[in-house]
């Protein structure tokens, strides 16, 4: 994975800033998107790497995006990593995503995030 | 006991006892009144026997009485003239008087003319001699003065015993016909009272007779019974034979006045025998009358009372195996078991209206428990992410990402950070406490490795403890499997409580988390601290929730709203794990959680 691509798709507009601020200076692109009606058309174009997902969203919900990535045969190879604080929600999900980090997820787990979806694959 | 057998029992049990009584009665008054009267019967037959013999007697009397008085007599006796002795003592007149013997005795005490006559041979037989002692001039059939010294013209009659058996035997004194003396004799007749003649007397009489002479050494049996008992002829005794007859007997004297045969009677206990049948068909028909009346009164009382009841057992008893308190029990009539049934029926619509009340009382609390693990929920999750953006921008603080800091601002933020960290804690556990009790909590079975589980909980531990200053060890022994199949997360939840409170209750000294494996099928964890212990009294309570240890010692570091240790005892009940504490108060406490062990596919249980 040579400097992937990765959408950070979170509501709270500071959380989202810190994991975007943080990953980038680690040299990864970031896209950070609020809203989960625009994420899915944001995913669609640009076909990330790995999205970072929020379950609780304005308009469409963390589980319906998940569902629609792991429905659309492009985004086969796009790696989900669940953010919640929902911990039972997280947990619901386990086996659909890659990944399930429960909130507050900490800055080791920002870091480690490409390290570990490494060693998945 | 049936209700249905005890009344038989005692209905029975009255009547057999009712029976016996009547009966016992019946046999003593009843029956003693049939054996008078038996008795009563017995004795007018011996009346009627005495009178038949007295008539055979007074017959030859006075058939003798004619002969004395009368002149030809009075001549024959002198002369013997052959006309008299041919015209009356042929064998024509023995047979028609029935005489065995006929004597004429002249004055002189002589025999003038004597003739014996065997009547069952029908031929003359000589004058027997055994009558030779009574005919002496001063003898009792021969002297007829009276004590005045007068003639008694009346003669005499009686019995006499003689060898060959008792004779009935008259004398009279013979006159002329005008009844004129002097007398010139007497003359003297015998019948033998033998079989023939007591049959005779029995077949005018119509009684069973029988005669024995007293004297006699060969009496029967039962006349041998009652010669000891019979002395005189004034009573007369009366025995029964057996049940069928019954015999009375009397004595009677001789001529000389002296007891000397005995009489019997014997009938046919005719009368003791209808009373037998009496009683028997009295107690027969009141037995009949019994059982008719306990099959009627156990009739009714199934039909009034048993089956209704057997009816009220039954439909009650499905109403409790149904649990269907909705239904009712059938009632009928206007009695104490309908009433009873009114009872039951009221008693059940209580019970359906307690039911409903506490299954919506239930609802609602239930409803209100997932409400509020509902609102919790929410506050939880609204909480995270502004604690989130705090630890993660202290941490970017701290890593220099906004500049150089000094060492006493990385020691606050260090501060800031503990406290969100003890803030998230407590957060989590009263959203657990509100999973666990709306029974929203789910055990996961995930394959975790126990080496790096603890070594996670003791990095996230560790600036907890370093801020009082107290040692945090873990120690795996060997024998734990390298990996376990479990849920991490909730055993992660356990055990930081226990590292957590250990942490609280501990001013000196250090934590010590060991996991170890008691046996080859579990394995344990142990959280051991140098704290303030816990009293015996208070240790069957810390696991409530909402209730801490009280106390002037313990209040300092009294913080929190006691959770945590509610929370590890329900997730350890969850997981099938069993807790237990040791602890001693001022040397520190040690929680042990054993759980079942759970391998994954290709590990193995070291030896």
């Amino acid at each position: 994975m040579n400097r992937p691509f990765i959408m950070i798709i979170e509501d709270d507009v500071e959380l989202g800033d810190i994991i975007s601020t943080v990953l980038q200076d680690s040299g990864l692109f970031t896209e950070t998107v609020r809203d989960g009606g625009l994420a899915l058309d944001r995913i669609s174009a640009t076909e990330p790497d790995v999205v970072l997902l929020d379950m609780h969203l304005p308009n469409v919900s963390g589980s319906d995006i998940l569902a629609s990535i792991r429905s659309t045969p492009k985004l086969s190879r796009t790696r989900v990593v669940i953010t919640t604080a929902d911990a039972l929600l997280g947990r619901a999900n386990e086996d659909k995503a890659d990944l399930v980090l429960i909130k507050p997820i900490t800055f080791d787990q920002i870091l480690g995030l490409t390290t570990r979806l490494a060693r998945l694959s | 006991m049936s209700l249905r057998r005890k009344t038989l029992l005692i209905i029975g049990s009255t009547l057999i006892g009712l029976m016996v009584v009547i009966y016992a009665f019946s046999q003593t008054i009843t029956m003693n009144g049939f054996l008078h009267l038996e008795e009563n019967t017995v004795k007018r037959n011996i009346d009627r026997a005495i009178n038949g013999l007295n008539d055979e007697m007074d017959v030859i009397y006075s058939t003798n009485q004619d002969w004395s008085n009368w002149t030809d007599t009075y001549n024959f006796v002198d002369d013997l003239n052959a006309n008299y002795r041919d015209g009356n003592t042929h064998d024509g007149i023995f047979q028609s008087y029935n005489l065995n013997v006929m004597l004429f005795v002249n004055t002189k005490g002589e025999i003038a003319f004597g003739k014996g006559y065997d009547l069952d041979k029908e031929q003359e037989m000589p004058v027997p001699t055994s009558l030779d002692p009574y005919l002496k001039p001063d003898g009792i059939l021969l002297n007829h003065i009276d004590a005045s010294g007068e003639l008694d013209k009346a003669g005499t009659k009686g019995i006499l015993l003689l060898p060959e058996g008792p004779m009935m035997i008259v004398s009279s004194p013979i006159l002329t016909t005008e009844k004129e003396g002097p007398t010139h004799g007497s003359i003297v007749w015998g019948r033998y009272l033998d079989a023939k003649e007591i049959q005779a007397i029995a077949d005018k009489t119509k009684v069973a007779l029988a005669i024995q002479e007293i004297n006699k050494p060969y009496l029967s049996d039962d006349f041998s019974i009652v010669a000891k008992t019979l002395t005189n002829s004034d009573s007369a005794f009366v025995r029964p034979l057996d049940s069928q007859l019954i015999a009375g007997y009397v004595v009677l004297n001789d001529i000389f006045n002296k007891p000397g045969l005995i009489y019997r009677v014997t009938l046919p206990r005719e009368v003791y025998a209808q009373g037998q049948t009496s009683v028997s068909t009295f107690i027969l028909s009141l037995l009949v009358v019994g059982i008719i009346f306990v099959a009627t009164t156990l009739i009714l009382l199934e039909k009034v009372v048993l089956s209704r009841l057997a009816d009220l057992n039954t439909s009650v008893s499905n109403i409790r195996i149904s649990k269907d308190l909705t239904s009712r029990v059938k009632v009928a009539g206007d009695d104490e078991l309908t009433s009873l049934g009114t009872s039951i029926n009221g008693m059940l619509e209580a019970l359906s209206q307690t039911q409903i009340k506490l299954e919506q009382t239930r609802d609602e609390a239930l409803e209100a428990l997932k409400l509020k693990a509902q609102i919790v929920g929410n506050v939880s999750h609204d909480a995270r992410t502004p604690l989130n953006v705090i630890t993660l921008r202290v941490e970017m603080l701290k890593r220099g990402m906004y500049g150089v800091l000094t060492e006493k601002q990385i020691e606050l933020l260090d501060t800031v950070q503990v406290n969100a960290n003890q803030l998230l804690f407590f957060i989590d556990n009263l959203l657990d406490q509100a999973q666990l009790e709306a029974g929203k909590v789910v055990i996961y079975h995930n394959e975790f490795v126990p080496v790096d589980f603890f070594k996670t909980l003791e990095t996230s531990m560790k600036p907890l403890a370093g801020k009082k200053r107290l040692d945090l060890e873990t120690e795996i022994t060997e024998d734990v499997p390298a990996r376990l199949m479990g849920d991490h997360q909730r055993l992660n939840q356990v055990l930081s409580n226990l590292v957590v409170n250990a942490i609280k209750f501990t001013d000196e000294g250090g934590i010590k988390i060991r996991a170890f494996c008691p046996d080859e099928t579990h394995w344990a964890f142990q959280v051991s601290d140098t704290g303030a212990g816990i009293p015996k009294e208070a240790q069957d309570r810390i696991f409530e929730a909402f209730w801490q240890v009280d106390g002037s010692s313990t209040r300092k570091v009294n913080r929190g709203v006691g959770l945590g240790l509610s929370i590890v005892s329900q997730l350890t009940n969850l997981m099938n794990g069993t807790i237990t504490i040791d602890s001693q108060e001022g040397v520190g406490s040690t929680f042990t959680i054993i759980l079942p062990m759970e391998l994954p596919e290709g590990e193995q249980v070291h030896e």
